[in-house]
């Protein structure tokens, strides 16, 4: 029993976040996570894509999982062990083994420090190695993302182009050999003719069992290209899950069908026909009674707007849509 | 309308010296009445900066060096760059408009929205019967297929895409001939987006007006636009209509923008370009794309490619093509 549970990297089980909005009599309630569940192997590295609009609670989930916030219930488990109760060795274990990745290079670096005071500092804190060494450790990170450690000394980060910047936080995270990389959107701040580096560099450390991934995206077109799983979120609720090329090529739940057809073509032969229905208020799909999307959903029935869709596991798949349950 | 030989650089002062960012460097086109330009292009490229002159919006740091960009505004004949304060006034929102980038996060927070549109019809028209203001508001948010119901609220109610949406029926309601988006899609859900461009496809296609879109998506452009012009560091380097552009890149950085990104249903590896766009302080000699370009040679190091004819309506700035 106790091998089994001691693979298991990481296990996200049922974790729901309640926020509390307005005042504290009137106050209203918003569940921005709703029971979502997930495991990293520490054996099988994967790459994971959690995909969903704004609102749908994807970063929220990010910041659960690397113990920001605390979930209202549920629980992560890091190797067996609630993460909101490790002590100080298990705590720093868990922040050598799972590292974060922003949406914004700029934003993760103090733009008063030169930027390779952050990689002794992470060199120095998690490792234990003495200052010769530590030179080595660094500059085996930077090779995996393509830079040179030496052009990146006594820079700072204003010196740098948003993908360069993206790729040195890269290293830096890289620097402890971390199991598990949470990265929260970290292209979308990247132009075009870049992106693909930093996405290469993710597909490169998966293949050579370096780590796994939680890519967060908006961008389903990148989390085809990398991922291997994919998680589909709207309002805090997961809505489909399974392997990735079957999800996105052949897609089960009436909104991942919506969102794959709203992605403009890159080619003017193939325009939309259809105009597309938007909603104007949205703050109440989150507390709606039955399905979330029903309001939006064209094959939604009486039942879709009473009863919350069970989820349905077909093969490998799993899909929460009462279209599917007989 | 068209524009000859613009050049508008920002004047950034440092204590002792002076120096210029070349962000729209030598720019030649035109525009037709009824269609839909795209400007695509990075961050950085310039092309914000050009729909900006473009509206006669210049001031400091942002100057104009030389140039001329007019307007046949069917009575009369202007040149953008020669008028003054009130008569820009005059020409932006009846003749003009403009929707800049974020602009969904510019409405007063403290007023309805049926608001801003009485304030501006009655700013920009000089009409003050209200009844009248009311009922054209409403006709025409109806015609958007927008629900009236959003005229009591306050911004705050109304979701990204809604604000975004009203804007945009701001922005057209006095039925200008050209509209210049820039980035109103960005930030926005696939969905919302979906639903942004087709407002706009609708309201060009109405009032026959030119729209001119400016963003750095590529796929947007497919999806929308007629005609084209890819903008790097400060010049247009490629022009053509979309269907040319997408099915024929010529040159090699529109090759670049239009397929280094992934596609669903495509799982071939993709690559970067090496390097980063060239700093528009001292931009690179020749062609500007040359030290990023796989295919430059010792020319492009040295001259600057001329935008020259290739085909009808094809034009491209490259030694090579």
């Amino acid at each position: 029993m106790r091998a089994v549970s001691s693979n298991i990297l990481l296990d996200v089980s049922n974790v729901t976040k309640i926020f509390k909005i307005g005042g504290i009599y009137f106050g209203e309630k918003l569940t921005a996570v709703d029971n979502i569940s997930l495991k990293f192997m520490d054996d099988k590295k994967i790459i994971l894509s959690i995909v969903g609009e704004s609102g749908s609670g994807k970063s929220t989930l990010a910041k659960m999982i690397l113990g920001i916030e605390k979930p209202t219930s549920g629980s992560i488990l890091y190797r067996g062990k609630d993460i909101f109760k490790l002590n100080k060795k298990e705590r720093k274990d868990f922040r050598k083994d799972v590292q974060p990745i922003f949406q914004n290079p700029y934003e993760s670096f103090n733009p008063l420090r030169k930027v390779d005071e952050y990689l002794y500092s992470t060199a120095l804190s998690y490792l234990e190695v003495d200052r010769s060494s530590l030179e080595k450790v660094i500059e085996e990170s930077f090779s995996i993302v393509g830079l040179d450690f030496e052009r990146v000394k006594g820079k700072y980060p204003h010196e740098f182009s948003g993908g360069e910047l993206q790729r040195v936080a890269i290293a830096r995270a890289l620097i402890t050999k971390p199991h598990l990389l949470i990265a929260d959107e970290p292209v979308s701040m990247v132009d075009a003719t870049l992106r693909m580096s930093i996405l290469n560099i993710f597909s490169e450390l998966k293949e050579k069992l370096y780590s796994s991934i939680m890519y967060i995206t908006h961008d389903l077109s990148t989390a085809y290209y990398i991922s291997d799983y994919i998680m589909v979120m709207y309002r805090g609720s997961m809505v489909e899950y399974g392997n990735t090329r079957e999800v996105l090529e052949e897609p089960l739940h009436p909104y991942t069908k919506i969102l794959l057809e709203s992605i403009p073509k890159p080619n003017p032969k193939l325009r939309w026909r259809e105009e597309i229905k938007l909603s104007g208020l949205e703050v109440k799909e989150f507390e709606a009674l039955g399905c979330k999307f029903s309001n939006r959903c064209a094959n939604a029935t009486e039942k879709c707007f009473k009863e919350r869709p069970p989820e349905i596991v077909l093969n490998e798949r799993k899909v929460c849509c009462w279209l599917y349950s007989h | 309308m068209y524009v000859r030989n613009l050049r508008a650089y920002y004047t950034i002062h440092k204590l002792y010296s002076e120096y210029n960012v070349y962000a729209v460097d030598g720019v030649n086109f035109s525009l037709k009445q009824n269609e839909i330009v795209g400007i695509a292009g990075e961050s950085g490229c310039g092309k914000s900066t050009l729909i900006k002159v473009l509206y006669g919006l210049i001031s400091p740091p942002l100057n104009v060096y030389s140039g001329e960009i007019i307007y046949d505004l069917g009575n009369k004949v202007i040149n953008i760059l020669s008028l003054g304060e009130k008569e820009l006034e005059n020409i932006w929102g009846n003749y003009l408009a403009y929707i800049p980038q974020g602009s969904m996060g510019s409405l007063n927070p403290t007023m309805r929205i049926k608001d801003h549109f009485i304030n501006l019809i009655k700013h920009k028209t000089k009409t003050f019967d209200k009844t009248l203001i009311e009922e054209s508001i409403a006709k025409y948010l109806d015609s958007l297929g927008l629900p009236i119901e959003v005229l009591t609220s306050y911004p705050h109610q109304l979701s990204g895409g809604m604000r975004q949406r009203i804007v945009i029926a701001l922005a057209t309601i006095l039925q200008p001939k050209i509209i210049f988006a820039d980035e109103p899609t960005t930030a926005l859900d696939v969905i919302v987006q979906r639903g942004i461009i087709q407002l706009l496809g609708r309201i060009q296609k109405e009032q026959k007006s030119t729209l001119v879109m400016v963003t750095h998506d590529m796929n947007v452009h497919a999806e929308l636009t007629q005609r084209m012009f890819i903008m790097y560091a400060g010049k247009i380097i490629e022009v053509g209509s979309t269907e040319d552009i997408f099915e024929e890149p010529l040159h090699p950085y529109t090759y670049f923008l239009i397929n280094s990104l992934p596609q669903i249903g495509d799982k071939s590896r993709k690559l970067s370009l090496s390097g980063k766009p060239p700093s528009l302080i001292n931009p690179p000699p020749g062609c500007r794309f040359n030290p990023r370009c796989p295919y430059a040679k010792d020319i492009c190091r040295r001259e600057e490619p001329p935008l020259r004819d290739v085909d009808s309506n094809r034009l491209v700035a490259c030694h090579m093509v």
